[in-house]
């Protein structure tokens, strides 16, 4: 018996993936069309593995993980390069995409010795600036805005790194933006025609502009706060801060440890060269929104990023 | 700890070089630490299983001292990365 391929592969991160469940979120492989798939998900049976809580990442080894997710299904990952996709028959195609993009993702690129964030990233003027925080911190409005203001969404999740000749690079993930239903009120933006992230809550995909399958330099990573303020700016982070909010922004910090104690050097490494780190408090809702959006937009646009040792202001608009 | 000793770096750690310098994370403290140049070097040289006096050796020839000078500040560092979880001591 074939098997009838319904859809295209993909493009992940640049690696060809080819995944027998269809994947909105990413663009067309476009590359080589002679190369095999880096990566292949195929649907088939995983065990039952007893969890506490929505979602999990379960080790079993460098090679091994299992991905449990109370809504989606079990997702065990091989190498790298291996996925079985134990759907559940009720899950929601968008969760069970979310949780390709999101857990399994990372695991993937943990078990390939790279480091990943946990961020929403955006490109501005060829730089991607990656958005981090604890949720709820306000990352995924602020991308919006971004967005709206015409910049490449990259990544809504899991950003896997790689370093090459002394600079950082993103690779491009997830290029729909989960965003509440209030959000989306929030920044103008009608939920007609949008498809649905969450069946219980009001979640919603925003798609990029334009997708992408490059990798992107990493310009900054900046920490998100929630919090009303009048320390209103793009503050540097350097020396232990610096270092200490890239291990906040990790991708579940949990298996970068458990990679690292396995060995893996590359995971071990979070120097992030060519990349400045900020934090930033964002109050809740609108408040500033336009602002902050804006004055990332000037850190973008500043030519000696990294060495950026002042405060950056966060000018209040014009009324 | 004593001079004979041999000392390695263990896998519990992230670190981040910059500036010739390193901020070192014990995954199991939770702790950063900021190593100087010199630390740094330290560290860099137990990367495989080495005897102290032998680095104590190694590091007196490269800054062009003795080792009696070098080996007290040595013992007190590694004794603190010991006692973070940094190294293993056998």
């Amino acid at each position: 018996m074939s098997a009838i391929k319904a859809h295209p592969d993909y493009s992940l991160c640049g690696w060809r993936f080819r995944s027998e469940i269809p994947i909105e979120a990413l663009p067309v492989w476009d590359g080589d069309s002679d190369r095999p798939p880096d990566i292949e998900l195929v649907r088939g049976e995983v065990a039952e593995i007893a969890c506490e809580g929505p979602v999990n990442v379960v080790v079993t080894g460098p090679n091994k993980a299992t991905v449990v997710s109370v809504d989606a299904g079990r997702f065990s990952v091989f190498e790298g390069r291996e996925i079985i996709a134990d759907v559940r028959p009720d899950a929601l195609p968008g969760f069970v995409e979310t949780t390709i993009l999101g857990p399994v993702l990372g695991t993937i690129s943990y078990q390939r010795g790279m480091l990943s964030l946990h961020s929403n990233t955006i490109v501005i003027d060829g730089k991607a600036i990656a958005l981090s925080g604890r949720s709820g911190a306000g990352k995924s409005t602020l991308a919006a805005i971004l967005m709206k203001r015409g910049h490449r969404l990259i990544s809504d999740d899991v950003l896997p790194l790689y370093e090459s000749h002394g600079r950082t690079f993103a690779l491009p993930g997830s290029q729909n933006l989960r965003l509440w239903g209030e959000a989306l009120d929030l920044i103008g933006e009608s939920k007609e025609g949008l498809r649905r992230a969450d069946l219980v809550r009001d979640k919603y995909f925003l798609p990029t502009i334009d997708k992408t399958t490059q990798p992107w330099p990493l310009a900054a990573l900046i920490w998100l706060e929630r919090g009303i303020t009048e320390r209103n700016f793009l503050r540097p982070c350097n020396g232990v801060f610096r270092a200490r909010a890239i291990y906040k922004a990790f991708y579940r910090q949990h298996l970068a440890r458990e990679f690292a104690a396995m060995g893996s050097k590359e995971v071990r490494d979070f120097s992030l060269p060519g990349v400045a780190v900020f934090d930033l408090l964002r109050p809740r809702g609108l408040d500033l929104l336009e602002e902050q959006a804006r004055a990332i937009e000037r850190l973008a646009s500043t030519d000696d990023l990294p060495n950026i040792d002042q405060p950056l202001q966060v000018r209040a608009a014009h009324r | 700890m004593q001079p004979t000793s041999t000392v390695s770096l263990a896998n519990n750690h992230f670190r981040a070089n910059h500036d010739g310098s390193a901020i070192i994370m014990s995954i199991s403290a939770g702790k950063f630490f900021s190593f100087d140049e010199i630390g740094f070097e330290i560290f860099n040289a137990i990367e495989k299983p080495i005897r102290v006096d032998e680095l104590v050796a190694d590091l007196a020839q490269k800054h062009n001292t003795t080792t009696d000078v070098v080996m007290p500040d040595v013992l007190k560092f590694l004794n603190k990365l010991s006692e973070n979880e940094l190294i293993s001591v056998e």
